[in-house]
């Protein structure tokens, strides 16, 4: 107890504070902006860090993560840019709220659940980090590759008209995912000769393209009408978040949960978990036909998912120095520079800083309700800008973003190329999300799948042998054949009906 | 009409409302410098460039932005700073697999495409096992490797990356066939580590300091590193050639180059400030705290290092049928 | 909807059998049995036959639903809107070729003035918005984010 009071103590210093403050508005900009990730917030953070004392350095960085994951909802909401990854699996759904009028629902359902999301990610990572750490480092690519196609069956679920058509979008992602020299055999594939082709198709850029150029392609070939409904407002926050909270309950603790376990694995993080969630929310939502249209049960799962699995990664990140994401990755170098060698050890000798960091977290998902409330209240302006006043420069900021990414060129010739890409595929009722599942999930099904083989001798066995293993494939195979069964199933009811 | 008059419109708004910098300065550098990584936001080529890029900034008196240009395994990078003017204005940080893309047919890139600066860094790859595998030494691993061959799978790169040349060139002079220890390509030392603990794979041919804090945690053990001489930062791991008698060295490493045709007046003064920074307590410090290995070789000496590096990393990759 | 799904479906189907016959040229991989073609030619043959699938369905729809067929969307676009289309394509064609030469800011001048000319916005707006635009990105991603814009003609002033 002694050690909380010190880390009490060690947080409630200006400097802290003030670091974590600035750090906050700092990564709700770049989370904001399309084309700038969290983790480039961070890496930007690095070199200021390096200046710094161990613990407003780490607290900066744990602001600034937290709040980019956020932020990226908002141009998600109100633009169809996603802002971050994190956000393009409910993208669509906020979008069409927009396009209902509910933009402020929408902002500030990401808003409560995010900051919800995050405390939540914190208190496993408080109680539980050391035990969930074991677990996690159980997890070898037979797990990791059913992982993976558990993930891909999302496709199914999320919003296709057609469940073929929602196919089609997800192998045409899955193909895009095998461009280049990033794959297991380390062999250029469809690169043509040229060098930035061997990079592959980053999902950023294609991301952007698929979602925000598309749309502009649309306005500008039909035409930019204004929307037509005015935003309705949203009155009392606070007692709108009381009824969401009430009758969400149930899928924002799932989302939690759900993203927490995501955040811990090493290797998927706030980008899968959003995904993951989405699509449970609309598998077990008693109105599913209600999903893709502008309904807020999905949008809370899943935006209390990606936040939620920041708190997460900082499990294996902080135990074992294994990055759980991205994020974590640049953080536990930091550590290191700061003396805090990230490891079991670090519980033991330094328990106050530990308790400091938890701290901090803490503090950043509070911080989030006031700044982020300010930031959404300013950027709703954006609804009174008119659409052909709005489209070029949503352009604009896309072809930027693309840039910006890689910092090439050729990051805006993918953002076109899958903007006409999306654009077709809309127009001919062809959903664009599964595509982005697809190049999102691809490499890590293929890699998991070689180096499986590879250490298998070739048996397909091994991916049934080891405990983990055997049950989530188990399990997996299940949840793929469940549409079969029951497509099978009504046929055989059918002609019973018919009969009758 | 409209495009001229926009022009000039658009250039006066801008003069007008962005803060300019002072009277242009006759001198280099006088605008901005573009510092090119070949590798993502995160890892350690990413660190050393930033860490370097801020403390150039101080030294030369203007900004340094560090740009990752990732992908292809580092290819794309690579090529950025190749293609890029050689004003001095674009930097960047080269590392290993300059002397590897080739030989795989990847790219026509050599080091000799660059204008050189300074080697910075060296770290050795180290043989890392499970904490609880039931060898002692490396003598004893390849012992058993030996007497299983395709039992033992490793880990800690791409297919083809330097730690796999590492591994197969341990084998190679301890007259194993590379193929009795099987590749398993990941995405990096961090994946492969996380395997190596969760029991898929039997050894991880990475840099040390890649493995420091699963070693701390007492999930890991290092073996050896294949270096001519013991670490500073590990003093009690012994060298591939003591435990093994094995000689064989290979280590990562990471310099700084520009496009190749950069005036000698810009290179020297790029080196005297790398100089400066390598001797700079920020760095390191820097250095240490990550558990990188420091190491400096300007200018010729940096030529000949990479010249020897290429030629080795040929050698072991044509015996493991990797080069074309 | 009936014609576009047939003629989706033939494109997809002989997508996915170039895609086929291509990786044949991958290499095999000493120690991987399964080699860089693996994938590709999983994918493309799933992409393939999820083609011939909706091709095959539209057909056999054809016939009961064919008086009734939903009206396509893109049957809707009129032949400016066709140019307009194609206009914003060739302007962001026109920034990758240009904007490393002559500079971002004049560049995205166009692109953004060029886009809200083609919906009706009154000259002198666009070119208000566009120039607040541009400070907005010089600021945020050059002075904030360091992200090496192209500075072309203007580098002697920026």
């Amino acid at each position: 107890m002694q050690a909380i009071e010190k880390a009490f103590g060690l947080v409630a210093t200006p400097g802290v504070l003030i670091s974590v403050l600035l750090a906050s508005a700092f990564g709700m900009v770049i989370g904001a902006i399309p084309g700038l990730t969290a983790t480039m917030a961070i890496a930007l953070l690095v070199p200021i860090t390096f200046f710094m004392d161990p613990l407003p350095a780490v607290g900066a960085m744990i602001a600034c993560s937290a709040m980019a994951i956020f932020a990226g909802d908002i141009p998600s909401t109100l633009l169809r840019i996603p802002g971050t990854p994190a956000s393009a699996a409910y993208t669509d759904e906020a979008y069409a709220m927009t396009r209902k009028g509910e933009a402020e629902t929408a902002l500030g359902a990401n808003l409560l659940f995010s900051a919800i999301g995050g405390l939540f990610g914190t208190a496993v990572l408080i109680v539980a980090a050391p035990a969930l750490a074991e677990v996690a480092l159980r997890f070898s690519s037979f797990e990791y590759f059913w992982l993976a196609v558990l993930g891909l069956t999302c496709a199914i679920f999320i919003g296709a008209v057609s469940p073929l058509k929602g196919l089609i979008s997800l192998f045409i992602g899955l193909l895009v995912a095998t461009v280049g020299l990033n794959n297991p055999a380390g062999v250029p594939r469809f690169t043509f000769g040229y060098t930035e082709l061997m990079g592959g198709v980053d999902f950023i850029p294609a991301m952007i393209g698929l979602f925000a150029v598309s749309e502009v392609l649309r306005a500008m070939v039909h035409g930019a009408t204004d929307l037509k409904v005015t935003q309705s407002r949203v009155g009392n926050l606070f007692r709108n978040w009381g009824g969401m909270v009430r009758t969400y309950w149930r899928q924002q603790v799932r989302g939690n949960a759900l993203g927490t376990a995501v955040g811990i694995l090493p290797g998927a993080g706030a980008d899968i978990a959003a995904w993951v969630a989405y699509a449970m929310s609309k598998k077990f939502s008693k109105t599913p036909e209600k999903f893709g249209k502008g309904h807020v049960e999905g949008i809370v799962e899943s935006t209390s998912a990606n936040n939620a699995a920041l708190g997460g990664a900082w499990v294996p990140a902080l135990v074992f120095g294994i990055p759980g994401d991205s994020i974590t990755a640049v953080v536990i170098g930091v550590l290191f520079i700061k003396g805090l060698n990230p490891g079991p050890t670090l519980f033991i000798n330094n328990p106050e800083s530990i308790y400091a960091v938890f701290l901090i977290f803490i503090l950043a998902n509070l911080f989030m309700i006031p700044l982020g409330w300010a930031v959404m209240k300013g950027a709703t302006v954006i609804l009174r800008v008119p659409r052909r006043v709005l489209m070029p420069l949503i352009l604009g900021f896309s072809m930027i973003g693309a840039f910006a990414v890689n910092n090439t060129a050729y990051g805006i010739v993918i953002m076109l190329a899958f903007g006409v890409l999306g654009f077709l595929m809309e127009e001919n009722d062809i959903p664009v999300a599964p595509c982005i599942l697809g190049i999102v999930l691809g490499p890590m099904i293929e890699e998991n799948f070689v180096t499986s083989m590879i250490k298998s001798d070739g048996s397909f066995i091994a991916f049934f042998e080891r405990p983990i293993a055997g049950v989530l494939g188990v399990f997996t195979i299940l949840v793929v054949l469940s549409p079969l069964i029951g497509m099978a199933l009504r046929r055989m009811r059918r002609p019973a009906a018919n009969a009758a | 009409m409209r495009r001229t008059f926009l022009k000039t419109l658009v250039a006066a708004a801008a003069a007008a409302t962005l803060a300019l910098p002072g009277a242009a300065l006759a001198a280099y550098p006088e605008r901005p410098i573009t510092m090119i990584v070949p590798w993502g936001a995160g890892g350690g080529t990413d660190a050393t460039a930033r860490i370097v890029g801020s403390l150039l900034e101080k030294e030369l008196g203007q900004p340094v932005n560090v740009v990752n240009r990732t992908g292809g395994s580092g290819v794309v990078g690579h090529a950025a700073i190749a293609d890029a003017a050689p004003d001095g204005y674009t930097l960047g940080i080269i590392t290993v697999e300059i002397g590897m893309m080739h030989w795989q047919g990847l790219t026509q890139l050599t080091y000799e495409s660059y204008t050189p600066l300074a080697l910075m860094n060296i770290d050795p790859a180290g043989v890392q096992v499970r904490a609880d595998a039931p060898y002692k030494d490396v003598k004893e691993l390849l012992a058993a490797i030996k007497a299983n061959p395709g039992k033992f799978k490793a880990s800690g790169t791409g297919q083809g990356g330097i730690w796999h040349l590492a591994l197969a060139g341990m084998l190679a002079m301890d007259s194993i066939p590379p193929n009795a220890a099987p590749w398993v390509p990941s995405n990096g030392a961090a994946p492969g580590l996380q395997d190596l603990v969760a029991g898929g794979v039997e050894v991880v041919t990475c840099s040390v300091p890649e493995a420091r804090s699963l070693i701390d945690a007492g999930r890991v053990k290092s073996l050896a590193i294949m270096a001519d001489k013991r670490s500073d930062a590990f003093p009690d791991l012994p060298t591939l050639k003591e435990a093994a008698g094995i000689d064989w060295t290979l280590g990562a490493w990471r310099g700084f180059a520009a496009p190749k045709g950069l005036p000698a007046d810009i290179q020297d003064q790029l080196i005297a400030a790398l100089d400066k920074i390598y001797k700079s307590a920020e760095f390191q410090d820097f250095m240490k705290g990550r558990g990188f290995g420091v190491s400096w070789a300007p200018k010729d000496e940096f030529v000949d290092f990479m010249k020897q590096s290429n030629e080795s990393l040929g050698t072991v990759m044509k015996e493991l049928g990797l080069a074309k | 909807m009936v014609k576009s799904d047939i003629i989706i479906g033939l494109i997809l189907t002989v997508l996915g059998v170039t895609v086929i016959l291509h990786a044949q040229s991958f290499p095999a991989i000493p120690g991987q049995e399964y080699g860089a073609a693996v994938f590709p030619v999983l994918i493309a043959s799933a992409l393939a036959a999820c083609g011939v699938l909706l091709a095959f369905g539209a057909w056999r729809r054809r016939a009961s639903l064919a008086a009734v067929d939903v009206e396509h969307r893109m049957a809707g676009i009129t032949p400016a809107g066709w140019m307009k289309g194609l206009a914003t394509i060739a302007l962001v064609v026109a920034y990758c070729l240009f904007a490393d030469r002559i500079g971002f800011i004049p560049v995205m001048a166009v692109v953004l003035v060029g886009g809200m000319l083609m919906l009706g916005v009154r000259w002198w707006v666009a070119l208000l918005v566009s120039a607040a635009t541009i400070f907005v990105i010089y600021q945020l991603f050059v002075v904030l984010m360091r992200v090496p814009l192209p500075r072309g003609l203007l580098a002697p002033f920026l």
